[in-house]
Order: C-alpha cells, then sequence, then structure tokens
C-alpha cells in the first residue's frame, strides 16, 4: 500500500484495524456463546444503539456538554497556573506539592462533596471533568517554560529583553507543543470525569444511562454508551491532534517510524 | 587615533553555584572598529569573558567599560552569536533575524526594518531562504542566519563565542571570509573568542591568550597581514609560525 498519500493511509489504517477488532469480537461472541447479558456482541450494541437511539442521543449531547466546559476550563486555569509556576521558581516549589496532592485524590471521592455544595446535576459533572483534567495541563505547560534551552534566553537577554519579553517571544512559543500534547490526554480525561460524575450523582447524562440500564439488565444498552463515549472521545482528540498539528507542526518533523 | 573602546580591569568572576572561580586578574584593552580574538585552553573561561561584556553577568571584581560607561546590564549596541546557532524553530529564516528589532524599540518602521534584514541575509548568500524554516537550513546556514541576527541592529560590537566550530572545513573558512567582508564594510568592534587559532590569526589584528582557569591574559600577539586578507595567507610562513607560537604558548598554559 505503497502509493497511499499520507491522509489516506490515516484513515485507511484505522478502518482496517478497527475491523479486524470487531470482527474478533463477533466472532469469539459467536464461537464461545457468550451470553449477550455478560458480554453482547458487537451487532447487539449495534441494535440497542437503533432501538435507543433517541436516548443515546439526547445523554451524548449531556455529557459532551459538560465535559466541554469542565475542559475549557481546565484549559484557561491549567494555562494560566502552568504559566505562573513556570514564570517563578518560588510558585512552582511552593504550588507543586500542593498540585500532585489534589491530583492524587480519587476524583470519584470529591463528587459527593460536589453533590453537597451543588446538588445533583450539571455542576458536579463539569467541576469532576475540570478537576481531572486539569493538571495535566500545567504538568506540561509548567514543563514547556522549564525546558527553554538558556541560549535561547541569552539572545534575548544580551538585547536587554525583560520577563515578559523573554516569556512571549521564546517561553509561550517554545511551551506550545506540550501545551497542545496535553490536550489530547486532557480531552480524554475530561470524559472520563464527566462520566464518574453522572454515575454517581446526575439525572441524565451517559454515565447516568448506563447506570440505569444495568439496573434493568439491558447490558448491549451499557456497552452502546461505552461505544458512545468511545465516539464522542475519539472524535474531540481528532480534533485536538488537528490543532496541535496546525499550530506546532515545527515541533513535528521526526521521521522516526515511517 | 582610535580609542580604546573596551577596558576591561582586573576583572574575577566567581560562580556562586559551584564556587568556581572561572577568571581572574583579568585586563583587555581593545580599540574601535577592531577585531580580536581569545584563544586559551579549554574551560579557561573564555565564555565567562563573553558575557560579562555583553552584560549577561556581573563581574565580582574589577569593572568592565565600554565606551568610558560601565558596563552593569545589557547593552542594546551589542551583538551576540554562538556556537549553536539558536534560531527559534516557530519563526522562518527572516522572522528570526528580525528579533532584535522587537527588542530593542527603534524608531525605524517595520518596513525598513524588514529591508535591512533581507540585505543582510542576501549579502551571507541566504536571499532564497528568507522564508524557510531553520530546520530546514543546513548548519552553515543557520549559523549565516546566526550572524544576521547579530548584525541585524547594527551593533557597535559584535561579540562570537565560538561561531564557527560546529562546522564542517571547507563550510568554516566560507564564512570566515563572509564575516571578514562584513567587518570591513562596517568596521563593528569584533571579539572573537575561538579555539581554532587558523581562525584566529586570519581574522584578528589582536589575539589574545588566555590561561587554564582561572583564566586571565597570558600573552598579546598583533597580527600584521593586512587586509583584505587571502585565505592564501594561511598557508604562507608567516601565518604558519604565528599559529605554531599560538599553539605552543596555549599547551604552555595548559600543564
Amino acid at each position: 500500500m505503497k502509493n497511499l498519500s499520507q491522509s489516506q493511509k490515516q484513515i485507511y489504517y484505522p478502518t482496517i484495524y478497527m475491523i479486524i477488532f470487531f470482527l474478533f469480537w463477533e466472532i469469539s461472541c459467536f464461537i464461545f456463546k457468550i451470553p449477550v447479558y455478560f458480554l453482547p456482541s458487537p451487532i447487539d450494541i449495534i441494535d440497542a444503539f437503533r432501538e435507543f437511539s433517541e436516548a443515546i442521543i439526547e445523554n451524548s449531547i449531556q455529557t459532551f456538554y459538560t465535559t466541554f466546559v469542565g475542559f475549557g476550563m481546565a484549559i484557561i486555569f491549567g494555562l494560566m497556573i502552568g504559566i505562573l509556576i513556570g514564570w517563578s521558581n518560588n510558585i512552582y516549589a511552593g504550588l507543586y506539592p500542593i498540585m500532585v496532592g489534589f491530583n492524587s485524590i480519587p476524583k470519584v471521592a470529591v463528587v459527593p462533596i460536589l453533590v453537597l455544595w451543588f446538588g445533583i446535576g450539571d455542576v458536579p459533572a463539569v467541576l469532576t471533568a475540570f478537576l481531572i483534567s486539569f493538571f495535566p495541563i500545567v504538568v506540561n505547560v509548567a514543563t514547556g517554560l522549564a525546558t527553554i534551552e538558556p541560549e535561547l534566553e541569552d539572545v534575548l537577554r544580551a538585547l536587554g529583553a525583560n520577563r515578559y519579553q523573554i516569556m512571549t517571544k521564546v517561553g509561550i512559543p517554545r511551551s506550545l507543543p506540550y501545551f497542545f500534547g496535553s490536550l489530547k490526554i486532557a480531552i480524554t480525561l475530561a470524559f472520563v470525569g464527566s462520566v464518574i460524575s453522572e454515575t454517581v450523582a446526575a439525572n441524565s447524562g451517559i454515565g447516568h444511562m448506563m447506570l440505569t440500564a444495568q439496573s434493568n439488565f439491558e447490558v448491549p444498552l451499557v456497552f452502546a454508551g461505552l461505544v458512545a463515549l468511545a465516539i464522542e472521545g475519539i472524535g474531540m482528540y481528532a480534533i485536538m491532534a488537528l490543532i496541535e498539528k496546525k499550530f506546532t507542526f515545527w515541533a513535528h518533523r521526526s521521521q522516526f517510524g515511517s | 587615533m582610535a580609542h580604546e573602546f573596551i577596558e576591561i580591569n582586573d576583572v574575577s568572576v566567581n560562580y556562586e553555584i559551584n564556587n568556581l572561580l572561572a577568571v581572574s586578574g583579568l585586563d583587555m584593552k581593545i580599540k574601535s572598529g577592531s577585531f580580536s580574538a581569545v584563544v586559551g585552553p579549554s574551560g579557561c573561561g573564555k565564555s565567562t569573558l563573553m558575557k560579562i561584556l555583553s552584560g549577561l553577568i556581573k563581574p565580582t571584581t574589577g569593572n568592565v567599560k565600554i565606551n568610558n560607561s560601565e558596563v552593569t546590564g545589557p547593552q542594546n549596541f551589542v551583538g551576540m552569536a554562538f556556537q549553536n546557532p539558536v534560531m527559534m524553530p516557530w519563526r522562518k529564516t527572516l522572522e528570526n533575524v528580525l528579533i532584535p528589532f522587537e527588542i530593542l524599540k527603534q524608531n525605524k518602521s517595520k518596513k525598513e526594518n524588514i529591508e535591512e534584514a533581507i540585505k543582510l541575509l542576501k549579502i551571507v548568500g541566504l536571499g532564497d531562504f528568507i522564508d524557510s524554516y531553520p530546520w530546514q537550513l543546513s548548519g552553515g546556514m543557520q549559523q549565516r542566519a546566526s550572524l544576521c541576527r547579530a548584525l541585524v541592529h547594527k551593533p557597535k560590537l559584535l561579540v562570537l563565542d565560538e561561531p564557527f566550530a560546529a562546522l564542517d572545513a571547507f563550510t568554516r573558512e566560507e564564512l570566515w571570509c563572509v564575516l571578514r567582508d562584513l567587518w570591513i564594510d562596517h568596521k563593528f568592534t569584533t571579539l572573537l573568542v575561538t579555539h581554532d587559532l587558523r581562525e584566529a590569526a586570519f581574522l584578528a589584528d589582536k589575539i589574545f591568550v588566555m590561561s587554564a582557569r582561572p583564566g586571565k591574559i597570558t600573552n598579546v600577539h598583533n597580527v600584521n597581514f593586512k587586509h583584505k586578507r587571502d585565505l592564501k595567507i594561511t598557508y604562507s610562513e608567516k601565518f604558519v609560525k604565528l599559529t605554531q607560537n599560538l599553539r605552543k604558548e596555549i599547551s604552555n598554559n595548559r600543564s
């Protein structure tokens, strides 16, 4: 398949691999006679999609909405704190342990507190998505700023540049690849956060739908929820990857693996 | 008669981080518009010398005067280039060369600055590459661009820290000639820190020999070949003798 263009390859190979994956799943379910209530086959899941299309779409939009708002907040605060930490060694030393501590707390444990404060609904889901996706952004932005080549800084400093100029001319552009790289991790984590919150305390969203389906023994619908989440995740990841490529093409020129 | 442009008086620099005395009792005088080279064994504090001249670090004792005023911080009339071209990979070559104008607020229009930068890039042979990214250029081409960035704001003092050390012999000699021509046309005071004795002898009027750490000047050679020099002189007896003397002094300084 050497005569495929780069963009054709990006569609061709994932499609082939995905078909193989689902075929393997379907055939395994058939050969080992796995019951539907244990592991539904892809065809069972498609049936569930047909049957419950309205509920799936509605709840997907709800999950997407809370995830996206939480993710947006994570970008804004992550950038701000990342730059703050990268700006000064003292702030870095002071804030970093607190941040690591916060990140070590299981977010499931935070949801009941959020419910206590904000009640059941969108707000806990948004905040859980925010809390879980915020840390990788901070760490990556701070790392990008901390790893500036000192020579690059010297070139500007020798001309009399101040800290602000060094930050805007070198620091921020230099850490963009780290930032965009972290967005890919953060967006998938944000989905995890929303769904965790929805399964604990919500009246809508994919997480809530899956929980309800599970208690009704609608196992194919539980899996349909997982697939819907995976599709949303892949979609958002692809968008982040595209943005990354557009803004930081200069950092992605290695021929490794081609 | 040209006055002393740079005066370094009994300077020592002690790095606090590892309590390292990099240079000590350093004295140098450099005339305006001259081309000086500093040679010495490795780790003798040549880069430290360069940093005190550009105001990036302050001497622990002693003082540095440029144009009769003491250097206390970065100077806007200094241009610098390093062994590593340190280009910003997210900027095109032209945008890289324009950086000094963005830091030094000058009363010139953007258009004039761009014209100036393009003129310089053409002189060093990068006219066709102004819209290329630095990582699309070879090492020698990047170093040419780095030289342009150091010179674009018409600095009175050009400080070069082994700018050609990472290049192959042919490219290096080619860039010697580029630098020679630029210097003859503009007569900016130049200080070249180098390991390459032929490079020092070919380009400089005055060669300062430094001792091992803590570095100080042990000898000064005046180079009397007339400008503009041709690469052929590097094979002349006088030239070879000069570089041999330099080599001997440096190896004596090491032990």
